[in-house]
């Protein structure tokens, strides 16, 4: 792979999930070790061994999964990175760093909370004490950033570009390593595709659009959806899940309050919002009905006879990474007739038939490695997801909770999932989907909810969805104002 | 009247401090193990082999300095192979954790029978042979030095993020495995003190099971005290002083049965641990031998 | 799961540690070959010698069973000990204190009391962890504790037996003693082995088909891997732990069915040579699976018997050298089993 970057320029590296854009910028970092082939920074030859090289040369990178940790404070942090300097005995000069990191943030405009302990700040904080971290060293003059706004909301990337535009006036060098073409577009002035480990093209982004860096991402150009067939599904009978004045507390706040939807057969409602905002409450609250409790009020109907989900964290919540497809499929599907034995027996698990359809679903979903042997651990992220949409859809689910399904997947197989998706829709399924992908939102919905601060603040229905400030309607329904 | 009360009341306070020092020990040697994300739930039989080897070394030689000296290498040797099988190998803790405990009860009386020809104790120690009261000394001395250590020295900040965040040390270039090697080692150390402080001061032999569960009792008061040195440390106390209520109230006639009040200390540990203060605050990383960092 | 390294690596594992165990007894001054002769002969030689391996393997098969479940479940069960006590203290209770005519009735009654009790016990640090989140392995160590206590309280006091000094129980009523009609006994009359077994074969087989082959088992399972997959699926992780928690108190509570119903008749105090402890042992070895329980049973089970005698042909071992060289079998499967995924570790650390 051969490509270079200019000096003082927003260089982005974009390309699919496993292209190997984060692995590339941890060998620039110091954290692998290249095989073969030559690193220069300023016609220099460079041969990183750990990050303090890196940082030796001006380098320095904000991972994708921020390394803090829960209950120390960022103070801590700063203080950790700088341990070399004391010996064992001598007390931490904390005022003394207090003061200098104040400074810095009056400096950049970017203030932190230096004491206060990471879990309780929000993630778009971490992100910037992780940024003010590496700009505490002046000799840093290219900074890596690894898909820095999955985790923002559209206000705070916007500030977050803000932020970017001024370091690079400032001289820095960036390098942005994300997926999220329209901002590629809008904040890069060069831009490198990788795509399975090459470097497939390099250049400068005048010119180019949305579709050409797609097209270039993945080799060829993305298949179509299907078409959404037209129905009212009002008409369709009554809501296979239905909220009404739901409101939750837990120790005392709010988590969900008043929340009042249904989704109906045949359409496709999505809830947008930054994340922690209640959706994860309102999957809870579906996936395990609540007992009447003081915590509860409200009505939560549910009124599918099937239903299958698509995890917020399909490692965390769908899979056994350790265990066999086979055993993996089961789960969800391990009370269904078709998987245990016949007759008297019914209460014992037929396993022959459990691998025959395992199998089924790993054929009709093209999920590679197609073997029955290997943990799921070693699949890729979509065919991982792959598998669950298999696995869950095996059920003939009524009602489908689809959880950021595109989450860690690489287009080809997010696009084939859109697709199953809509064809679902089409044929009567009543899916729930929440994102954070505003484009997947925008795409797949019939109709479109915003949660904030476990409030609905907004409903779009599809007929809006054209209008020129969608977007930014949305984004300040997210952020607690517009319509309610 | 309200001067033997006074005397009552200090004897008591006294006997209390005596009783908890091995516990201190043992609740120190847990500290800094699992602040450094390993699960230590070996101390039970780190002590008694500390209780063993100093009890030993001091009969042959009738130095208990050099008994209690031994009994901390003892304990940290022990640590050692758990370390191998749990930093090296990344087994799992809580097993290996175990098959330590049994491997110390068993070498125990094993020892004794090669050594002594007795069926498990070792012979009991002068009154020159012992210690009147340095070890509940040392152990204060040595929380005071940990508690400073631990909130003010760069020695806690490693520690703390060791078992809270590993990847956050690694970056910085710190290799958290030795750490955690360090930690272990220091752990059975500490704990070999509290062994040699049950068999050399407040004993006067090893006797065999003479830990009586002791180390997991360090746990529940190191749970009870969030991780945390000081807090552990007043939780030690407080068993310190059921064990003393117990001892007292054996001899005297409250018509409470003598079995009920010989499980006070256990009843408490289940009680605290019953309380809020559960498993939030521990640390992150604790048994997660996190693969991906060296 | 792949079945051979399921079984290879235990298995080397196992022989290295019992070749390292006879090593170490050259250290006390015996041959290792004698040493090894005496196991075999202890556990083979005659009817008698078999009928008390047999008693002891059965007692270890129903602790094991007794971790593997809370374990399969996610749950470290340290406890067995305390919970096998309160089973044996409540079948000796009801025992003495019940007369009853027909043997049947008896033995259901003391059953279901002891069974019951035991898993109470077991039900308790259950509860706590899933209500307080309190740490299992520290509730049960405790229990234990307390179980002792109580067995102290009770056995020196209101059941204790007139006509002895020892610390133990009166015999309990002969209806409740199984030996009249016992099959295993008339086997082997001059030992403890006694219908408990074909009990302990049963739980063993019936644990394996509902862990493996039921779908209640295959979601107990998943609740042990991940909590978080087990709420996703709509399970009540909770409430099965603590039934778990008790299934395990009930399988421990089998030791005293062997001890006090059908070997011994009464309670000693001091009965079970750490059974509860070695049955984590057992579990692991098997790597919790039921079925392979009953072989690590059967292996610690000579243990203990052929420790027993070693004591009395040598004059330097003791029977806590089974102790000995229980630890040293499980460290040496522990390291078998993970020695292939720490090297995996270095050669990726090696790579960076």
């Amino acid at each position: 792979m051969t490509f270079s970057i200019a000096k003082g320029t927003i260089h982005a590296l974009i390309g699919e999930n496993g292209a190997g854009k984060s692995t590339l910028m941890k060998i620039l970092f110091g954290l692998y070790q290249p095989d073969s082939g030559t690193l220069q920074v300023e016609g220099r030859d460079y041969h990183p061994q750990s990050p303090r090289d890196a940082r030796a040369v001006g380098i320095g990178m904000v991972q994708q999964h921020f390394v803090l940790a829960g209950p120390l404070s960022a103070l801590d942090h700063v203080a950790l990175e700088d341990q070399s300097r004391w010996t064992f005995w001598q007390p931490i000069p904390r005022s003394q760093l207090r003061q200098q990191l104040e400074d810095l943030s009056l400096r950049y405009h970017m203030p932190v909370h230096w004491d206060a302990k990471i879990s309780d700040l929000s993630v778009g904080l971490h992100q910037r004490i992780e940024i003010l971290k590496i700009l505490r060293h002046p000799e840093i003059q290219t900074i890596i950033l690894d898909e820095p706004t999955a985790v923002l909301a559209p206000q705070e990337i916007l500030a977050f570009f803000q932020q970017l535009k001024a370091l690079k006036a400032a001289g820095k060098t960036i390098v942005l390593i994300t997926h999220k073409l329209k901002e590629v577009l809008s904040l890069a002035d060069n831009f490198t595709v990788l795509r399975q480990g090459r470097c497939v093209h390099t250049g400068s982004l005048l010119g180019r659009s949305e579709a050409d860096l797609a097209e270039l991402m993945i080799g060829k150009q993305l298949p179509h959806l299907p078409p959404r067939q037209n129905s009212d599904p009002r008409e369709s009978g009554p809501a296979l899940l239905h909220f009404q004045n739901f409101s939750r507390t837990d120790q005392g706040r709010h988590v969900l309050r008043d929340i009042q939807f249904s989704v109906r057969k045949g359409e496709i409602v999505g809830l947008a919002g930054i994340e922690g905002n209640g959706q994860s409450e309102i999957l809870r609250a579906i996936l395990n009905p609540p007992q009447a409790s003081p915590e509860i009020s409200g009505e939560l109907g549910l009124n599918a006879k099937r239903r299958g989900s698509l995890p917020e964290d399909r490692i965390l919540q769908g899979l056994l990474l350790d265990w066999s497809p086979a055993e993996n499929f089961l789960l969800g599907n391990q009370t269904d007739q078709r998987c245990h034995r016949k007759g008297r027996l019914s209460f014992l698990l037929d396993w022959t038939q459990i691998r025959h359809w395992t199998q089924q679903v790993l054929l009709k979903y093209a999920v590679t490695p197609n073997s029955l042997k290997t943990a799921l651990r070693n699949f890729s992220g979509g065919n991982q997801q792959k598998f669950v949409v298999g696995r869950e859809l095996f059920r003939s689910p009524d009602l489908l909770l689809a959880a950021h399904p595109s989450r860690g997947v690489d287009i080809g197989a997010i696009a084939q999932i859109h697709a199953e998706l809509i064809g679902l829709r089409n044929s009567g399924v009543g899916i729930f989907l929440v994102s954070s992908e505003l484009d997947e939102l925008l795409q797949l919905s019939d109709r479109l909810l915003v949660i904030q601060g476990g409030r609905l603040t907004a409903e779009f229905a599809r007929d809006q969805f054209n209008k020129p400030d969608i977007e930014m309607q949305i984004g300040l329904a997210m952020a607690g104002g517009g319509p309610a | 009247m309200t001067e033997s009360l006074f005397i009552t009341v200090w004897a008591f306070l006294i006997s209390s401090l005596r009783l908890s020092t091995p516990l201190l020990w043992a609740v120190l040697a847990g500290l800094i193990s699992e602040r450094a994300g390993v699960i230590q739930i070996a101390l039970e039989g780190l002590m008694l082999i500390g209780a063993l080897v100093g009890a030993t070394v001091a009969t042959l030689t009738h130095s208990p300095e050099l008994g209690f000296v031994m009994a901390a290498i003892a304990g940290a040797t022990l640590a050692g192979l758990q370390g191998f099988f749990v930093l090296h190998l990344r087994a799992d803790q809580i097993v290996t954790g175990t098959a330590i405990n049994i491997l110390a009860a068993g070498l125990a009386p094993f020892a004794t029978k090669i050594l002594f020809h007795t069926t498990g104790a070792t012979p009991p120690l002068a009154q020159a042979d012992r210690f009147v009261s340095a070890p509940a000394y040392f152990a204060i001395l040595c929380l005071v030095l940990i508690w400073y250590a631990y909130h003010y020295t760069k020695l806690g900040l490693i520690l703390q993020f060791a078992g809270e965040a590993p990847m956050a040390l690694t970056v910085t270039g710190v290799r958290t495995r030795t750490v955690r090697w360090i930690a272990l080692l220091c752990c059975g150390g500490l704990a070999g003190f509290g062994g040699g402080s049950l068999s050399l001061f407040l004993a006067s032999a090893y006797s065999p099971n003479m830990t009586a569960g002791r180390g997991f009792m360090a746990l529940g008061a190191l749970i009870f005290g969030k991780w945390r040195p000081l807090p552990a440390a007043c939780a030690c106390l407080f068993f310190g002083m059921l064990d003393a209520l117990q001892i007292r109230m054996q001899g005297s006639d409250l018509g409470v049965p003598v079995q009920f009040v010989q499980i006070l200390p256990y009843l408490a540990t289940i009680i605290a641990l019953a309380g809020i203060f559960g498993q939030s605050s521990a640390p992150k990383a604790l048994g997660k031998g996190d693969p991906s960092e060296s | 799961m792949k079945i051979n390294s399921n079984f290879l690596r235990p298995l080397i594992g196992l022989s290295l540690g019992l070749a390292l165990s006879l090593a170490l007894t050259t250290l006390a001054g015996e041959s290792p070959l004698h040493i090894a002769h005496i196991f075999w002969v202890s556990c083979f030689g005659t009817a008698y010698d078999f009928g008390q391996f047999l008693f002891a393997a059965t007692a270890l098969t129903f602790t094991g069973l007794s971790v593997c479940v809370a374990f399969h479940a996610g749950l470290f069960n340290i406890g067995a000990e305390g919970q096998l006590t309160i089973g044996a203290l409540a079948m000796t209770w009801v025992a003495l204190r019940w007369p009853l005519e027909s043997s049947w009735l008896a033995a259901g009654l003391a059953l279901t009391v002891g069974l019951s009790a035991g898993g109470f016990w077991g039900w308790l640090p259950g509860f706590l962890k899933t209500r307080f989140g309190s740490h299992e392995v520290i509730v049960t160590m405790m229990l234990n504790f307390v179980a002792i206590g109580i067995a102290n309280f009770v056995i020196v006091g209101p059941l204790h037996n007139p006509e002895s000094q020892n610390p133990e129980s009166a015999e309990i009523l002969p209806r409740y003693f199984w030996r009249s009609w016992d099959p295993i006994h008339a086997l082997l009359p001059d030992s403890l082995a006694n219908f408990a077994t074909i009990l302990a074969v049963l739980a063993a087989l019936t644990t394996w088909i509902w862990l493996f082959h039921t779908a209640q088992g295959f979601q107990l399972r998943v609740i042990g891997s991940s909590t978080e997959v087990a709420t996703n699926l709509g399970l009540n992780s909770n409430r099965q732990k603590r039934w778990t928690f008790f299934a395990a108190g009930v399988l421990a509570a089998g030791v005293g069915a062997n001890e006090i119903l059908g070997g011994v008749g009464k309670f000693r105090m001091g009965f079970s040579p750490d059974y509860g402890f070695l049955g984590i042992a057992v579990a692991l070895l098997a790597r919790n699976h039921p079925l392979g329980i009953l072989l690590t049973a059967c292996l610690f089970g000579a243990l203990q018997k052929g420790a027993a005698d070693l004591d009395v042909e040598t004059n330097t071992i003791t029977r806590d050298f089974a102790r000995v060289l229980e630890a040293i079998l499980i460290l040496s499967v522990v390291a078998a089993q993970y020695w292939p995924i720490a090297k995996k570790f270095r050669r990726q650390e090696k790579r960076k």
